[in-house]
Formats: structure tokens, sequence, C-alpha cells
């Protein structure tokens, strides 16, 4: 979600990215983070481009996109339901400026480092003693536009807002609330609240909204996963890593392209190390097969698919994603994704998915 | 190269044999073997063994079988080769003998796939087949494997479910009468179509079972064959053919190249062309995939497949009745066993001897494809005139 939301804010600017500030609530890991990593060769990043790594919710968000320069890519992804994630590339510093911070503990929602989420089960004293009294330790006589993190009961603060960004929640619900700022061309206040803590922002109207792709999926029906483990071999992962998260083909000095990159060119029987060149990422589906039994380790059912990419001689193999098991066909048009493809022995191992995007050839 | 020949065959029934491990299955099909041979064989008379298989149970492969069939005083070499390993066990002798490095071997074939759960044995078996980078996490199973290349068959040649019924249909009436045989009992279009799916466009009756088994057969050179049959079954040719690893660097998926490749060099080795196959083992995992093999074994031209399953022509009293034994689909498919099991049904074929007979059978082809589709084993047999 993080690489398809920041892949929006980059691919639709021409903003360059000096560093990235990832605010997630509910980190995969705390240790061996693939997340820098992923995040260069998936957006195909300058080698020096930092990547900061945030744990938290709406407040959390906002402390990143005050503290941002401009350069900055703030990608915020949320794991509490509806989950999603927003992406916003600064372009100057001027934008939006931090107006107040309350930091207060109340924890109604509680994830130990060891253990499943916790939420505390009293409705009335999360509301009055948590997000209602963060929000109001901080409003004052101010009017803010936006409210985020404490869904319809914004209504309870007695301040009409005009922005209230749907199916949003959690760390990426301000940057969705951005984006309408940006859409409507408002300027004002955001107030973010998250747990008994809240912070505020002045918004410029200089910002623009560069795209909004929204993507959702139903979780009724999602498949199951097996349990079980898919072995893993972390020399191998190291040594496909780049191009297998990058979407990247081996260019020989013939001009042979192979994916992956092979060190052999069987065209003109070079034997050195190819050029890496970005593929396309679309193209059609070749052949395909829905697999209907249980597979240890992975969530089943699923849908395989080959598809032949535009343009170029390359077929690439993969899962189809965002989309029931079964729903596809041959010769449908589709897209390659960044998606997480299997969790093998904890670690999670990336690469390409299918997605098909409507249409026949 | 010396002229070789099936002296001996035996095996024993495929299936659940959870009361026997390798080391109890591997003598018995040695014995059956030899006990096969018509003028009588002695243990010490066989100089050299291959073991045919690719994951054996009961630990270090060769080792067992030397030490349970009291073979220490020959050399004993393991062949893996996917499911091509049993074909290509028996190119590694008949080659052996060929050269003159030794007169009378031994060639047998074991695997056992219920030794562990059933949704586990061939996805740990996964690991040597795939690559682990790239396609092992995809979760491209075995039949997910050949059902890309079914899918892509099916859309360019007007090929239907049906047309892949029709192959269980046929392979399952064939195994009723093998007492050899995994599943034996009848299925009719019907009941396939409306199996499980397993993995589009295999439901569970177009897939193979999962089976024990272990298979054995005696070679020799030519010049000692009358020491123990008048009735020998000649190897008149073999080849190995390979092709691409992964799925996506296959330019065309209505074909299993390695097959086109084995096929063509066993072909000219014995001199014949496909019309004069009389018989024939053919590796139908999954029901498409027999329907493939027909024309890249040359039975027919691209796309007639379907014309020869609807016609009949490969059910026995058929113009080239294929799969007699009930195939890998009902007999059974212990994939190192595999091979060398076609080759049994096929010495009892060219003798006269087969549950299923084909009359007057004279040449007879055996043929495997597997691993990543990219391995294929086949071998041409002729009987004694």
């Amino acid at each position: 979600m993080a690489v398809a939301a920041g892949r929006s804010a980059l691919c639709a600017g021409d903003q360059l990215c000096s560093k990235i500030v990832l605010v997630t609530e509910e980190p995969d890991f705390l240790q061996g983070s693939p997340a820098p990593a992923v995040l260069h060769a998936a957006l195909a990043l300058d080698t020096g481009t930092e990547v900061e790594q945030r744990v938290g919710g709406g407040v959390a968000a906002v402390d990143a996109l005050s503290a941002a320069r401009a350069g900055t890519l703030v990608i915020a992804v949320s794991s509490s339901e509806p989950a999603g994630a927003a992406a916003i590339i600064l372009s100057t510093e001027d934008e939006l400026r931090s107006i107040g911070r309350a930091y207060r503990s109340l924890p109604t929602r509680i994830h130990p480092v060891s253990g499943e989420m916790v939420n505390y089960a009293d409705p009335r004293l999360t509301r009055e003693r948590g997000n209602l009294a963060g929000a109001r330790a901080l409003l004052g006589n101010a009017v803010p536009l936006a409210v985020t993190g404490v869904g319809s009961d914004r209504k309870r603060l007695g301040v009409d807002t005009a922005v209230t960004p749907e199916a949003a929640a959690g760390a990426a619900e301000p940057l969705f609330a951005l984006a309408e700022f940006y859409e409507s061309g408002q300027s004002g206040q955001l107030l973010a609240v998250e747990d008994a803590s809240a912070a505020m922002l002045e918004v410029a109207p200089s910002g623009k909204v560069l795209r909004i792709d929204r993507e959702a999926q139903d979780a009724d029906g999602l498949p199951k996963l097996v349990p079980g483990d898919v072995p893993l071999s972390l020399p191998a992962y190291d040594r496909a890593f780049t191009a297998k998260v990058g979407f990247l083909g081996g260019r020989c000095t013939c001009g042979e392209l192979s994916y992956p990159p092979r060190t052999v060119c069987l065209t003109c029987g070079r034997s050195e190390a190819p050029t890496l060149v970005p593929l396309p990422r679309t193209g059609e589906v070749y052949t395909k097969t829905t697999i209907r039994t249980s597979v240890p380790g992975l969530a089943c059912p699923y849908s395989l698919a080959i598809v032949a990419l535009d343009g170029v001689e390359v077929r690439v193999l993969g899962h189809v994603t965002d989309a029931p098991a079964g729903n596809v066909e041959i010769g449908e048009r589709c897209e390659l994704v960044l998606r997480r493809i299997a969790l093998r022995h904890s670690v999670v191992d990336y690469g390409y998915a299918v997605r098909l995007i409507g249409g026949r050839q | 190269m010396r002229t070789v020949a099936l002296i001996g065959a035996g095996m024993i029934p495929f299936g659940e044999r959870f009361e026997a491990g390798t080391k109890e299955m591997l003598p018995a099909a040695v014995a059956a073997a030899l006990a096969s041979v018509d003028k009588g064989i002695e243990r010490r008379d066989l100089q050299a063994a291959w073991l045919g298989s690719l994951q054996p149970s009961d630990g270090f492969g060769s080792g067992v079988l030397a030490d349970s069939c009291g073979l220490l005083d020959i050399p004993v070499t393991r062949v893996e080769n996917a499911c091509a390993t049993g074909n290509d066990a028996v190119r590694n002798a008949a080659m052996a003998i060929g050269s003159g490095t030794f007169d009378v071997a031994l060639v047998v074939g074991a695997d056992k796939t219920r030794e562990t759960p059933t949704n586990a044995t061939f996805w740990d078996w996964m690991n040597m087949m795939r690559d682990s980078a790239w396609d092992l996490p995809l979760g491209l199973i075995a039949p997910a494997n050949f059902a890309l290349h079914v899918s892509r068959y099916m859309h360019e040649y007007g090929v239907t479910k049906t047309h892949l019924a029709l192959v269980a249909v046929k392979n399952h009436k064939n195994a009723v009468t093998n007492p050899f045989a995994h599943l034996r009992f009848e299925v009719d279009v019907d009941r396939v179509l409306n199996a499980p799916m397993v993995c589009d466009p295999f439901g569970m009756y177009d897939c193979t079972p999962q089976s024990d088994g272990a298979a054995a057969l005696i070679l020799a050179s030519a010049h000692v064959v009358d020491r123990y049959t008048e009735r020998p079954v000649w190897i008149r040719g073999f080849g190995l053919g390979l092709d691409r690893v992964m799925h996506a660097h296959k330019r065309d998926m209505t074909t299993f190249p390695a097959t086109v490749r084995a096929t063509k060099a066993a072909y000219a080795m014995a001199g014949i062309s496909p019309e004069e196959i009389d018989v024939a083992e053919v590796h139908d995992c999954f029901t498409g995939v027999e329907l493939m093999n027909y024309e890249d074994l040359g039975f027919c031209d691209r796309g007639e497949a379907k014309t020869l399953i609807e016609k009949g022509e490969t059910s026995l009293g058929g113009r080239l009745p294929v799969n007699p034994s009930g195939g890998l689909k009902a007999k059974g498919h212990p994939p190192g066993a595999t091979g060398v099991a076609q080759c049994v049904e096929l010495f009892e074929q060219l003798r006269g001897q087969a549950a299923n007979q084909v009359d007057g059978a004279r040449w007879a082809l055996a043929h495997n494809v597997g691993g990543p589709t990219a391995v294929s084993a086949v071998t041409i047999l002729e009987g004694s005139r």
C-alpha cells in the first residue's frame, strides 16, 4: 500500500524526492524491516534518499507533515479498518505549519510489542476522556475545517467541518483530508486526534492534488492462509531483490532483454552483468490458472497468470491481485503492481502481481 | 553401440502402501523382475544397478537399494530427473550395457508420495523444482505447472473440458482390469466434470492420484540374451529432452518442447516414424497433458488430439491404444517408478502377456514429461518377431 501511494505521488508530478517519511500504525518489523530497501527499489529512488520510519496514527502523520521539508515524501499507512494509504510530496516548507500539539495518555488502543491489539471496551470513556478530550485540549477558539481520528463524534465538538474524508481512518486519514483541502482549493486548519493526543496544522492554499488513486477491496471472500511455511533461501532472496522489487529487466549490450536478468545472453552469448532497465508495467494475459487446493504457507485460493508485457519480448508470471480468485481470462488487459507475495519464515517476500484493468485486445 | 534388450520386468501394485517403505518396496519389485526371466537368473548375474527416485524414503537411496536387495558388490547409481526419472534410468543402464561396460544390469524405480500428508508431499518437493526467489513463493504447484499449458492449449485449439474428461474415462476403464493399478474403478464424463476443482481446468478426476510404488527391469546385452529368454524385448531408441525452466520463458505453451526433442532423438535412433507405434504409455499426470502428448509425439497433427480422443482411436481396440495400463491417471504415479512401470507394461504388451493386450503389438513407446515441464524422456521398444 505504501508503495502504491508513494508511486501515485511521485509519478504524477516532477517534484524531486529527497527524503521519505513512512508512518505506519502497526509496523511488521521492529528489526530487519525491508521497508527502506523495498521503497528504494520499487520507487526507483536515488540511492542517497533517506527513509525515516515512524510509528503512530493520525497525530504521528501530522507531526511528520509539519516537520517535513521541501522534497519530502510523507507516506501514511492505516492498518485499522478501513485500511488504506496516502502520500504527499511537499514542494515548499510553507504549505503546512504546526499550530499546536497536545500529547496526553489514555491508552484505549494498545498494541504491545509481542501480542495482539487490545481495545479498551468502554466507548464512552474512550470518547469523553480520550478522543474528544484530546481534541478539546487543542481546539480553543479555533474552527478547523477538518477533524480526523474521531469518526462521527466530530459533531460532538460543536465544530462545523467542511472537509470530511470518506472511507479513511488512522494514520492516512489526515492525508486524505489534506487532499480534499487541495481539491476544493480551501485553506484553514486541520485537527488530528489519536487516542487522547491531538495536533493541529495550518494549511496554506498553495498545494495541489497531483493524483488520486482509490483502490478498495471487500474483505469478505478473501483467500485464507493455509498453515505451513514457504521455504526461503536468504542468499537467493538477496540476489533477486533489486530486479524483483524494482521490476527491472536485464538489457545486454546486443539489445536482448531478459527477465529475470540473465548473466549469459541467450542471443549473443556475452557473459557480463546486464544493465538493469525498467520494464513496461502493462500487458495482456497469455495464460492463467486458479489453484483451489490448499497450499501450505499461502493464502488459498489464488489465481496465477502469465502476462505478455506491452512492446517487449518479455512475459512474467504472477499472482492475480485485487480480484477474487478465478476472475481472470486469457487476453485481458492488466498492469503489474508491487504486492506482498508471501511470508516466508517471517520474512516478507515482495514482488509484482497482476491487476486486471479492464478490456481485451 | 551394442544392442540391448529387456529380459525381465516386474512391479508391485501402486497405491497407498502405508505398510511398505522404500526398503520394503525395492526388494519386492526386484524379486518380481527376477522371477519373470523365462530361463531364470541369479542375483549375482546383475553387474550394476540404477535407482530412479525423486526422494527416497528411508534415507540414502542407492545404499538402501544395495542393502535391501543384497547388491553390495555392484555399483549403484541414483538417477533423479524429475518425472522423467524412470525412463532416464532405463536410458543410463542401456548406455552402460551398450558401451560394453556391463552385460546385465538392473533398473529400479521407486517413490513414496504418501509418506507425508497429501497437501505437503509435492509442495515439499517443489523446493527442488522451482526457482527459490522467483517462482517458489508464487505457489506454482505441480497441477498449476501443467494447467498454465493446458489453459492456453484449450484456448488456441478449441479443446473443451469434455475432451479432457474423455481421457480420464478411457484410462480409468483400462485400470479396472490391471491388478497393479491404484484407481481400479470407472468414471463417466459427468462425474469427471462435476468433481471438485483442483486447479482450473483440472478437477479431481483430471489429476493423477498420489501413489506409492516400485517397478524393476532387467537389461542385457544381445550377446547374452539367449541365456535368459527366447522372447526379449529390444530397446531400439531413447531420447532425453530439456526445456526452459521458467514458464514465463516458454514461447509456445501449447507444446512441450522437451517432449519434441526427446521424441526426435528416440525415433531417429530407432529408425522408425510415429505411424509405426502400436501401443504407447504416455505421461498423463493430468488429462489435458495426454492430449498435448499425442501431438508432441507425432501421433497426430497440431490441434487434432481432440479428434483422436473423440473417435476412440487411443482406446483399447482403436488405431493406437494409449495407456492400456490405466496410465498415471489411474494406474498411479510414484514419479521415480512411473517410467520404469511404463516399460514393465510394454514388456508384457510386446510379449503378448498384458492384462489389456493390444493384439499383435510390435513397436511400443514410453514417455514422461516433468519437473517445470522442462524435461522429457522417451524409450522405444520392439518385440521379438
